[in-house]
């Protein structure tokens, strides 16, 4: 509320004390839009988000496949090596992440950003809580039809677990969206910047001239999308997060 | 399906010990080769990665760092300011987590059963959860503005006078950490909300009809079945406090004088503002050992919590 109010407000009021105007003025909204390149911003935030989110979906249901459903050696150190990560997030490793990157090329670029998301400990959780949730009896009579394991997964598990890959895939967007400290190392040029890291440099610059009615404008700007899109979704994003808790 | 924490310790391979077939073995490591490979890279090679280049000093230019034992870790113990650091990460963590916790829990308890409240609630404590740190911050940064913000105005009614909650070394850590409270409760309290409506209704009605106090009803009957899911809460309060410091960029970037300088953000000073890479990776080392030692102390009691369940 107090961002729309602030957005509608010529700066020239704002300064002097008064929070709010009348008629409200698009003014903040139009100079926020050009003095950032947030059309930029946008495009690599959601290049990285959903092509991230793509993969990871892809590993994460392989993975937790693995680990609910088939009986193998080593299963268990496999799994606290998995389980281990939920304590060691990447954004503690930045430092040797982005050296990382820098060896392999791939410093500055959309692609490197989202390499050490791609194992997701809390995904991997997620799923295969989903395919434990899932009756044995479904596997044993495709097995027995002569299915391949693959086969199964794919046009018999996969479409029961569609929930769970839903809420991984509501919390990962978000968290990713919002990121901000790895983007901000792990990129330097604007071209490859995303919306949190873009938000946080216009911040700076206009702050010092204590441009707030813009700041606010920029703040809109960045969280428009997800707002409105948790206006339409409420329940599966309230959802979404409740499970996230309860992995397992 | 609210078996909260339950399960993601209940190990796989306890049960059926019976030989694998070689082709299921196959399939699995081949299902799990592309997360083991990215975990090798990204969260172990680094942690090892962080205890070499600890003991190692970077030359200029193009020169190969060398090797120099622990210099990294006793320069920084006997830098005051370092010092500072670990106690303001202490500090942030003893003020934040606990009172995003409380305010979770108070929610989650203040709304429960009311299906109105629970909506509007859920609207208006869970929002920030969905906005980046960085806006939040810019938002509190305007709001606290010593000069023309509007908490300043009510304070300065009120007290007479506008603290500067971001400029006074004494106030900005704790300022922070609430800022970071107001971004993270809104998560709690639904995972809590989650947790109280898994306790069946009857078993509060049950001591309410025995004339016990609300208050008695939820130290002897609420607040123990909400157990394995406040040792969850707790667990995830302290790494997000640890792991989230975005806000700190925003709105004071670690000062004044050092005073909201924490272990994250001075890993990023050390690492990307001063390219002191040897003296970043001893500081990521410490922020790993921490985290292990999160994980150390945090297994076995979800573990446990999850046989009190069963």
């Amino acid at each position: 509320m107090f961002l729309l109010l602030a957005t509608l407000t010529p700066s020239s009021e704002f300064s002097q004390g008064r929070y709010w105007s009348f008629p409200p003025s698009l003014e903040n909204f139009a100079l926020a839009w050009r003095s950032a390149t947030f059309v930029v911003y946008y495009r690599n935030t959601i290049l990285y988000t959903v092509g991230l989110l793509g993969v990871q979906l892809v590993t994460v249901t392989l993975a937790g496949y693995a680990l609910a459903r088939l009986p193998f050696r080593g299963r268990q150190g496999i799994f606290y090596f998995v389980f281990l990560q939920l304590f060691l997030p990447p954004v503690v490793l930045i430092l040797p992440n982005f050296l990382t990157l820098r060896a392999l090329g791939l410093a500055d670029s959309l692609t490197g950003l989202a390499l050490p998301y791609v194992a997701s400990a809390y995904g991997i959780f997620l799923l295969r809580q989903g395919f434990r949730s899932i009756p044995k009896e479904y596997d044993e009579a495709a097995l027995l039809d002569g299915a391949g394991r693959v086969r199964l997964l794919w046009h018999v598990l996969v479409p029961m677990v569609r929930p769970h890959l839903a809420a991984f895939s509501v919390v990962s967007l978000i968290y990713h969206w919002n990121e901000f400290l790895w983007p901000l190392v792990a990129t330097s040029s604007n071209s490859v910047r995303v919306l949190a890291v873009g938000l946080q440099s216009f911040t700076r610059a206009s702050e010092s001239g204590a441009e707030w009615g813009l700041v606010s404008a920029g703040t809109l700007i960045v969280i428009a999308p997800l707002m409105l899109v948790f206006l339409l979704f409420q329940r599966l994003f309230i959802e979404s997060f409740t499970q996230s808790g309860l992995k397992g | 399906m609210l078996e909260v924490g339950a399960g993601t310790l209940d190990v796989p391979g306890l049960v059926a010990r019976r030989r694998a077939p070689r082709a299921v073995t196959g399939l699995a490591l081949a299902l799990l080769a592309p997360t083991l490979l990215f975990l090798l890279v990204f969260t172990y090679w680094p942690l090892i990665g962080s205890i070499i280049g600890s003991f190692q000093r970077w030359g200029r230019g193009a020169m190969a760092p060398r090797f120099v034992g622990a210099t990294n870790y006793r320069e920084l113990w006997e830098d005051a300011l370092f010092r500072q650091v670990l106690v303001n990460t202490g500090v942030y963590v003893i003020i934040e987590s606990p009172l995003a916790v409380l305010f979770g829990l108070s929610a989650a308890l203040a709304v429960e059963g009311h299906r109105r409240l629970r909506l509007v609630a859920r609207a208006l404590i869970f929002h920030p959860v969905l906005l980046p740190t960085v806006a939040i911050a810019a938002i509190w940064l305007f709001l606290l503005n010593p000069v023309s913000g509007p908490v300043a105005d009510l304070a300065s009614r009120v007290l007479g006078r506008a603290p500067n909650f971001l400029g006074e070394p004494a106030l900005a850590l704790g300022t922070v950490a609430l800022v970071a409270v107001y971004k993270n409760c809104g998560l709690y309290m639904l995972f809590f909300l989650a947790g109280l409506q898994a306790i069946p209704r009857d078993l509060q009605d049950g001591a309410r009809v025995e004339g016990a106090s609300e208050w008695r009803v939820f130290r002897h009957v609420t607040w123990p079945l909400l157990g394995p899911v406040s040792l969850y809460v707790a667990i995830t309060a302290i790494l997000d406090a640890l792991r989230n410091v975005d806000h700190i960029f925003v709105l004071t970037r670690g000062g004044p004088a050092n005073a909201t300088n924490v272990l994250l953000y001075e890993t990023y000073l050390k690492a990307f503002e001063f390219w002191d890479t040897g003296r970043a990776s001893a500081v990521t080392v410490m922020m790993v050992v921490a985290l292990l030692g999160l994980a150390v102390v945090a297994m076995p009691r979800l573990e446990r919590g999850i046989h009190y369940e069963a």
